[in-house]
């Protein structure tokens, strides 16, 4: 399953963090920035 | 430039419909679409697109929005199953139905009516002629992030695990076969309902075919397509 979530990262990611997945960051052109960046 | 390069390799009359519904009679419509002739007549090679990859492990996609106050989701994935009327996409579309195809679908239920985290949450087995996606969507409230696509990903696993119930059946039936006679109202809706028929040269009493379809879907027809492994499992 592909997961895109567009938001505030500063409130979400540390909660996001927490349930395991792999989170890759998006810049606004969809390209992404780092694998694992967090 | 762009529009110019465009327009030379890819505009045809080729294959065209047109379709026109309101208070006017053909020939007086005709006339007015003649500059349609002005288009060049030629042989279009579409350009292939490869397939998606498949996707190897659930992963989280994030693009940074400072200061929104909501979340958007999109999760999902590519199903590769195309469009038919009356087939395993059709019958996959009536599966969606409880999930989140409908405000009393479970995600919408879970997550607008029960946690006040959204204003609406939804389901959508998209198809066309070349390929298909599942996809969940909702604006979440973003100190709700994690807990809802905590739930969202148990609604996905529930669903395919243990699928439908006799009473979300029967709902389906009831809704899905009342709204049929809301579909074809507006010349918007009618226009949309003879080009579908005319992109898939589809017979003219596909619909009945599809309210047989839909009277007959049983539990265990749904639970199959849900368990099924190009639907929820992924």
């Amino acid at each position: 399953m592909n997961i895109l979530l567009v938001g505030d990262k500063a409130k979400t990611i540390e909660g996001v963090k927490k349930l395991g997945y792999e989170v890759v960051e998006l810049d606004t052109d969809g390209k992404i920035k780092g694998v694992k960046a967090f | 430039m762009m529009y110019n390069t465009y327009y030379d390799n890819y505009m045809t009359s080729q294959g065209v419909n047109v379709v026109v519904v309101g208070d006017i009679k053909e020939d007086e419509i005709i006339p007015k679409l003649s500059f349609l002739k002005n288009l060049p007549n030629k042989k279009i090679e579409l350009p292939s697109i490869p397939d998606a990859k498949p996707v190897d492990m659930t992963r989280v996609y994030m693009v940074d929005f400072p200061k929104a106050a909501q979340t958007e989701f999109r999760v999902g994935y590519n199903t590769g199953l195309k469009w038919d009327a009356t087939g395993e996409s059709y019958r996959t579309r009536l599966m969606n139905f409880a999930l989140g195809g409908g405000f009393n679908g479970r995600v919408n239920i879970n997550l607008r009516e029960d946690k006040g985290w959204t204003y609406g949450a939804r389901t959508a087995f998209n198809a066309d002629k070349y390929s298909g996606d599942f996809e969940f969507s909702s604006g979440i409230k973003a100190e709700a992030t994690d807990s809802a696509l905590s739930e969202v990903m148990k609604e996905l696993k529930n669903y395919a695990a243990t699928g439908i119930t006799e009473e979300e059946v029967t709902f389906m039936k009831n809704s899905l076969g009342q709204r049929d006679a809301l579909s074809y109202e507006t010349g918007f809706q009618k226009a949309g309902f003879i080009g579908r028929m005319l992109e898939y040269n589809l017979p003219a009493d596909y619909v009945d075919q599809q309210n047989k379809i839909l009277a007959n879907m049983t539990k265990a027809e749904i639970d199959a397509l849900a368990k099924n492994g190009s639907t929820l499992q992924k």
